[in-house]
């Protein structure tokens, strides 16, 4: 067991590691980001290490297959990325730069054990970890009420869709008398023992992910919360923590699929509402953090209709876009945390004339927001056709054409900011030049945007090689 | 002497070479000169030598590798990259990766006052790579994305000095022109996918496909209407009539880049992918056959018609510019009769004697600063010594005269019009070869003959990177056609049958024309004892000083037809498109306002909605 849960013991170390180097008071926040890198760098290397470990443990309520395996890889990777992009920590308070990094790992383990999780039991408690690492996280620029504001209302829909999610858990346990998933997959198959409460059930559950990923309708949380936190947590929300929302949605979604159309009709709706109110209320925002709050809740709604693909189509749009996702999110909150001035965040004229005060970013920015518009040849436009040819191969041509419509509209906000960087004029007391970023580091993932977009098979290639259609199923 | 796994890493890594200098230049030399010409020419040089490897070390009769990569999808028409190593290929990328090279060697002084050399060099070594890509392109996907690489190398290489209104309209002129001609090649490109299933070579050409290619389409069959889409691309990229005005206006670029590109490589692009897809003609019906040897007709009207108008051209470059129109007409004409190998080596000989050529009035314009020959004659040009030697040696290079390159590559085109017994296209061709002559002369003795004034106090001088190139040109000028017959020809399986007379009375007639031209200029133009025919024949000079009215005839076409056209879609575009367009955006605002009102702050009202929403969808799913 010790090495098959490899990555969770080995996040769990630098949890607790983490833990004790915070309480000397001595760490410098420098110190505790190399300490940070460090470990996740070996959790990246266990989860690595344990890439090809399978299985089920605790009597079958925690799932090792090449799919969680795989999120669990890319989630420690995740987690480096954001040490390094998340940086400087300066609309953090002194005294808790240290504290951000051990919330970190804390929340680090409850994406893990998501990415894994096979029975509603383990569901929740993981969620339950990782929920209050972030609202911990959101609430930690304690100097501003908005934070704390946002971090209550966080709080209180988590707290909300949980209770939802609980209630739907009690009406599966009470319809299949199991809490298993594969349990209640197995129960679907056979028509004759199917309960009616089955699928209300599983539609109260389905509120839970929906909260995590900011869908439609749990979604009104991610707009205060993306403003009011810090810049390097906003990245977090935004990246990585999205991962382990995807992982287990996909998850129950592609076990009872095949026997309950309704649902997947469901989630296809569900994902139009996202994708349509996410990209509509961006138009009319002013500040940059909300705006784009707002797109990952359509992008949240872009992943869902990939979600409800038809057979191997699925697994490997959903898994491509989440890398991509990942990637195209580091970027643009890095620029976001490049324009940040002491106190403030950057609204849409912060970006005015970046282009001449640091081309590097600007281009970096261009890149990022043409792939999350979808445009060709950037890794975007792949994932999304993807993830809409996944849909309409499952017969869902309708919801794609709506999809691709909102694309269309998307472009409208993800251009103006471009045209902001690139053709505006620089404002006084701008912000100019470097502010200590990682500029080769963005430069890279940049450049792997591109790159994935023009040769888009070497990353689908290795997805196919997991057989995730196969590998899913109990 | 190399495995085959070494030769295609020689081979990408040639291709990959000036893209690596591209993006070096853009990344680290954009405001250093210096740096950017280093990496520059040390790209060109890693081309030029692995080339020369592939090229001296490898060949043999029947030599074919290839190595192909998925790209984008697996099915179903299989889009793949990758890279072709034949004879054809190989002897393509060696032409160009040494003009190539010679030329951003030549470019280090011609440029040298230039405040914008960093982007001349990062250009030049994106054109080399599309080139490059083009030419070991295994597929016509590939070949395609090339090609119009290509196409914006030149487009960005023309208008490079874009503070010049004339560069700027010329170089749009090149891009919309050839644009027309891609049309043909993506309608190729359609065609081949769609009815044919196969875009790589090695399937369209093999013998399996010849019932495909006989499949008919519209009343004809798909071998010829792919040839012709193929042929309109050939006409746009290589300037063939009706499309050849953008060539002579490309003029305006850099003297280094018309060498470059406008003589010796991309606008030989063209004829390189007829002899590529000749295979059509084998596998298609006698239908197609007939529409190659059309276009073989084409070709030799634009010959003849591009060599009449460089009689009257006082623009050194322009002469050149019209001459390169005219030979590359004879390649097609010999690819278009079926002499593959022999329309290839005209290639290959002109690449150096067109190169020369150029990159010598390329000397004569940075030492004299004018592109009229009078002009040059007068500031005293005959007085460069190395420049009027490779000026010597081009010329009779394109005249044709022994033991001069081009001799031999025009008469084995000349030869197998003969052998085919196609009396039409000899004997024009044979008149062409007179008309070449003639104009080639001219500009060798109006340089000897106008006097030099010296009172314009010039001192000219030939810069110190530019004579390398021209020595070794000039040189090339003189072998390049025994060097073809050393060491390319029996690559390709050429049947040789008994031509004895053939080569005789060709040799001795083409010989004759090519004299006869020279002599009669020389009595106009040297001696002044014959009077200047233009001077006689008013009518004729009118016409060939308008360029057979093409020009003015689509100016006329542009402004009676095209502009009105596109004013009467303007119309239509301001009333209904951009209304309705208009009406989405103010309808789009509208529903981002009504939405944006839900998010209120209050998270009461959140939740409310969250359990409504999720009530909602449990009670419709319920009492279904």
């Amino acid at each position: 067991m010790m090495m098959q849960m490899l990555p969770e013991f080995a996040m769990l170390g630098a949890l607790l590691l983490m833990f004790v180097l915070t309480l000397s008071n001595s760490l410098s926040e420098k110190s505790a980001r190399a300490a940070t890198l460090i470990l996740a760098a070996l959790v990246a290397v266990a989860a690595w290490a344990a890439m090809s470990q399978q299985g089920e443990l605790f009597s079958n309520s925690y799932r090792l297959d090449p799919y969680s395996q795989f999120f669990k890889f890319l989630m420690a990777v995740g987690l480096f990325a954001n040490a390094i992009f998340g940086w400087p920590l300066r609309s953090i308070p002194k005294q808790q730069r240290t504290e951000y990094y051990f919330l970190f790992f804390a929340a680090g383990l409850g994406m893990m054990l998501l990415a894994s999780a096979f029975s509603f039991l383990v569901l929740y408690v993981a969620m339950e970890l990782l929920s209050y690492s972030m609202y911990t996280l959101v609430g930690m620029r304690r100097q501003r009420t908005e934070s704390i504001e946002s971090s209550v209302k966080y709080l209180i829909i988590g707290a909300s869709a949980s209770a939802i999610g609980l209630f739907g858990v009690s009406y599966i346990y009470g319809a299949t008398g199991s809490l298993n998933f594969g349990t209640v997959a197995s129960q679907l198959a056979s028509s004759s023992a199917r309960s009616a409460l089955l699928l209300p059930g599983l539609v109260l559950v389905l509120s839970s992910f929906l909260f995590k990923l900011a869908a439609f309708p749990f979604h009104a949380w991610a707009p205060d919360a993306y403003e009011s936190s810090a810049s390097p947590v906003a990245m977090f929300l935004a990246s990585v923590s999205k991962l382990a929302g995807i992982a287990v949605l996909f998850r129950l979604v592609y076990l009872v699929k095949p026997y309950l159309p309704e649902f997947e009709t469901v989630i296809g709706l569900l994902a139009l509402a996202s994708m349509t109110f996410g990209n509509f209320v961006a138009f009319r925002q002013k500040s940059v953090k909300r705006l784009f709050a707002y797109s990952s809740i359509a992008q949240a709604g872009y992943l869902m209709l990939g979600m409800i693909g038809f057979g191997a189509s699925a697994p490997e749009a959903v898994v491509f876009y989440s890398v991509i996702y990942l990637l195209m999110n580091l970027v643009v909150f890095s620029v976001v945390l490049e324009l940040e001035r002491e106190g403030e965040d950057p609204q849409m004229a912060s970006f005015q004339g970046l282009y001449r005060r640091n081309a590097l970013m600007a281009m970096a920015l261009l890149v990022a927001l043409f792939s999350l518009a979808g445009v060709p040849p950037l890794a975007g436009f792949f994932g999304k056709w993807l993830l809409f040819s996944s849909a309409a191969t499952a017969g869902h041509v309708w919801f794609v054409v709506l999809a691709i419509l909102n694309s269309v509209v998307s472009l409208y906000y993800y251009l103006f900011l471009v045209k902001a960087a690139y053709y505006g004029e620089v404002p006084e007391g701008a912000v100019i030049g470097s502010r200590g970023g990682p500029r080769l580091a963005v430069l890279i993932v940049t450049i792997a945007i591109t790159f994935l977009g023009i040769y888009p098979r070497i990353l689908t290639e290795y997805i196919g090689s997991l057989n995730l259609p196969k590998t899913m199923l109990p | 002497m190399f495995t085959e796994a070494t030769q295609i890493q020689f081979g990408i890594a040639t291709v990959l070479a000036p893209i690596a200098s591209f993006v070096l230049i853009a990344a680290l030399a954009m405001r250093r000169p210096m740096l950017a010409k280093i990496i520059s020419l040390s790209g060109g040089l890693v081309s030029l030598v692995l080339a020369s490897l592939l090229l001296f070390g490898v060949g043999e009769p029947g030599y074919k590798i290839q190595a192909t990569w998925d790209w984008l999808l697996k099915e179903p028409a299989g889009f793949s990259i990758g890279i072709l190593l034949d004879p054809l290929s190989l002897v393509m990328l060696w032409v160009v990766a040494v003009v190539g090279f010679l030329v951003q060697w030549y470019s280090v002084s011609y440029m040298e006052e230039d405040a914008n050399q960093s982007k001349f060099f990062a250009f030049i070594s994106l054109f080399c790579f599309a080139m490059m890509g083009f030419t070991i392109a295994p597929n016509l996907l590939q070949s395609f994305m090339c090609w119009e690489l290509v196409g914006l190398g030149s487009y960005l290489l023309i208008g490079f000095w874009n503070h010049l209104p004339s560069a700027a309209t010329a170089a749009r002129k090149a891009f919309v022109v050839t644009r027309l001609g891609d049309l043909g090649f993506f309608a190729a490109l359609l065609l081949a996918a769609t009815g044919l299933g196969a875009l790589d070579f090695g399937s369209l050409a093999d013998s399996n496909m010849a019932s495909g290619w006989k499949m008919g389409l519209a009343g004809y069959d798909y071998g010829v209407w792919i040839s012709l889409a193929l042929f309109l691309a050939v006409i746009g990229k290589s300037a063939q009539f009706p499309l050849y005005g953008w060539l002579p206006d490309a003029m305006e670029g850099p003297t280094p880049v018309s060498a470059l590109i406008h003589a010796a490589t991309m606008v030989a692009a063209g004829v390189y992918l007829l002899a590529r897809t000749s295979f059509i003609v084998v596998l298609g019906s006698e239908s197609v056959q007939t529409v190659w040897h059309g276009l073989a007709m084409l070709a030799m009207l634009t010959a003849l018609m591009s060599g009449m108008v460089a009689i009257v051209q006082s623009d050194i470059k322009r002469v050149f510019a019209y001459s390169t129109i005219s030979q590359l007409g004879y390649m097609v004409v010999g690819i278009g009769s079926g002499a593959v190998v022999a329309g290839m080596m005209h290639l290959f000989t002109h690449a150096f004697f067109k190169a020369l050529l150029f990159l010598t009035a390329g000397a004569f314009i940075h030492a004299a600063h004018s592109n009229s020959i009078t002009e040059i004659a007068r500031a005293g040009g005959a007085k460069l010594k190395l420049p009027m030697i490779a000026l010597g040696a081009g010329s009779l290079a394109l005249m044709g005269i022994f033991p001069f390159a081009g001799f031999y590559s025009k008469d084995a085109i000349l030869e197998h019009l003969f052998v085919e017994g196609d009396w039409v296209l000899y004997v024009a061709a044979m008149f062409g070869v007179l008309v070449t002559s003639y104009y080639t002369a001219r500009v060798i003795f109006l340089m000897l003959k106008v006097p030099a004034d010296d009172h314009l106090g010039h001192h000219l001088h030939v810069g110190g990177w530019m004579k390398l190139p021209l020595a070794v040109l000039t040189v090339g000028a003189l072998v390049a056609g025994n060097l073809w017959m050393w060491k390319v020809e029996h690559w390709f399986h050429v049947p040789h049958g008994e031509h004895g007379n053939a080569v005789l009375i060709t040799t001795i007639v083409s010989t004759l024309c090519a004299l006869a031209g020279l002599y009669y200029s020389a009595r106009v133009f040297y001696w002044k004892k014959s009077e200047d025919p233009m001077a006689n024949w008013v009518g004729l000079a009118n016409v060939l000083r308008e360029k057979w009215y093409l020009d003015t005839a689509y100016d006329k076409l542009v402004h009676n037809i095209y502009l009105p056209f596109t004013a009467f879609l303007n119309r239509i575009e301001l009333r209904f498109v951009k209304g309705a367009l208009d009406g989405i955006g103010t309808g789009s605002m509208a529903i981002a306002r009504t939405l944006a009102r839900v998010m209120t702050g209050e998270v009461q009202q959140y939740v409310g909605v969250s359990f409504a929403v999720v009530a909602a969808v449990v009670i419709i799913l319920m009492n279904r």
